[in-house]
């Protein structure tokens, strides 16, 4: 008789009775594991099956779905975001491992984050005169006269560019969700039986908390050169903020997320580095 | 060991047959859209600057040529991404009339840990043949 096993909303596999007898007496299996076989209508917790009532601990079987100790997921507020913050700024690999990471949670978070960095967005527009003048000039000294002629001749429109940050700070978690499911596939690919809903939360918490960061960073926009440059040095405390947090959330190995992340935007490069740059041709004729 | 079974959905588990067909649709009339007003995407900055195709390259015109149904095009340009595009229409199409039938039953696939590793290997070895048909028939 084959048993399908199922753990935290994944699947563990297919065994036969004996093997689920001897995982459960070696602790392999939980008795909260959910089983199903050919002809039942859906998965039971295996604590439900009289074959395996008798065998191992019912006491190792933690309701380790319910435990959190993640603030934002016992309760909404904004003392509750700045605690999450600071606790994936400063322990994540203890303070982030053990959470729902249920996907409504991460996305009402995701969007908090966003909104709050808007302002500096906005200020950091408001700052600069003009960011296309500025961005010209700045190609100019590259000796990129071509571009930086095409870039000059359209000047920044204020009220347009904040209607883009305002769509952008509603797409943006959105997006990220996006990422967050590729990068779920790539995490299979790897081997790692992360949950869906786990992952993508996870790449929503750790996005949060990078755009938190570097959020002061737009206030800087009166000098598009010094931004690019404060930019650039944020970039690899950015990377060791980002992947803690992501490792720690997802349960695996911030390098090994690191390098799936590196293979997947290098897969994605088309998309990420060109439709943009495509865009932007066709804006500018 | 892997294996394609029929079973419930696990609770919490991701509803692939829910979200991923109209995902696709949209995808699907996004990139009609998108071809349909004559935009196009820039050459492959890897490619311009080794000489050589990137895993991705022709990923575009196939899927192109999969929105204009030239599906002999489309496998022409890239057959891994062709097979994986028409495989991923298969199993909506097959997804959505399990949904409509009311079918509680989910097809999966279930590998063990030998079989998944024989599953990345499967992977690895499509995309390295699929990259020397790319290295040696894909036009500029």
């Amino acid at each position: 008789m084959s048993i399908h096993l199922a753990r935290d909303g994944s699947a563990l596999g297919i065994f036969t009775l004996d093997e689920v007898r001897a995982g459960l007496a070696s602790g392999r299996f939980r008795h909260s594991d959910l089983a199903w076989r050919e002809g039942m209508p859906a998965w039971t917790a295996l604590s439900s099956w009289p074959e395996f009532s008798t065998v191992g601990s019912m006491l190792a079987d933690a309701p380790a779905s319910s435990a959190t100790e993640i603030p934002w997921e016992r309760e909404k507020s904004f003392g509750s975001f700045l605690a999450t913050l600071r606790l994936a700024l400063a322990s994540p690999a203890t303070g982030l491992a053990v959470g729902r990471y249920a996907f409504g949670d991460w996305l009402a978070f995701a969007y908090l984050t966003f909104a709050l960095a808007l302002p500096f967005q906005i200020i950091g527009l408001l700052l600069a005169d003009d960011r296309n003048r500025q961005l010209a000039e700045f190609l100019e000294g590259l000796g990129l006269n071509d571009i930086a002629e095409k870039i000059s001749a359209q000047p920044t429109e204020t009220g347009i560019a904040i209607v883009g940050m305002v769509l952008g700070t509603f797409l943006a978690p959105l997006i990220y969700a996006a990422l967050g499911l590729l990068l779920w596939l790539m995490q299979r690919v790897f081997g790692h039986k992360t949950a869906l809903e786990r992952t993508v939360s996870a790449a929503l918490l750790a996005i949060s908390l990078v755009t938190v960061v570097t959020a002061p960073i737009n206030l800087l926009g009166f000098n598009i050169v010094l931004q690019m440059l404060v930019g650039l040095l944020a970039v690899v405390p950015w990377l060791i903020l980002y992947f803690r947090a992501l490792g720690a959330a997802t349960g695996i190995s911030p390098w090994a997320q690191f390098g799936m992340n590196l293979l997947l935007a290098f897969i994605l490069c088309c998309c990420c580095c060109f439709l943009p740059a495509a865009f932007l041709g066709l804006l500018m004729g | 060991m892997i294996r394609l079974v029929r079973r419930p959905l696990i609770p919490g588990e991701f509803d692939a047959e829910r979200w991923i067909p109209p995902v696709l649709v949209g995808l699907g009339l996004l990139a009609w859209g998108f071809f349909q007003l004559g935009l196009t995407t820039p050459a492959c900055l890897f490619r311009s600057m080794t000489g050589v195709p990137c895993l991705a390259c022709g990923g575009t015109r196939c899927v192109r040529s999969l929105a204009g149904l030239d599906i002999a095009a489309a496998f022409a340009y890239s057959p891994l991404v062709a097979a994986a595009a028409l495989g991923a229409v298969a199993w909506s199409i097959w997804a959505t009339i399990a949904r409509v039938r009311g079918d509680a039953l989910r097809l999966r696939l279930v590998t063990d840990a030998r079989g998944s590793l024989q599953l990345r290997w499967a992977i690895g070895v499509a995309l390295v043949l699929n990259w020397i048909w790319l290295y040696q028939n894909l036009p500029a």
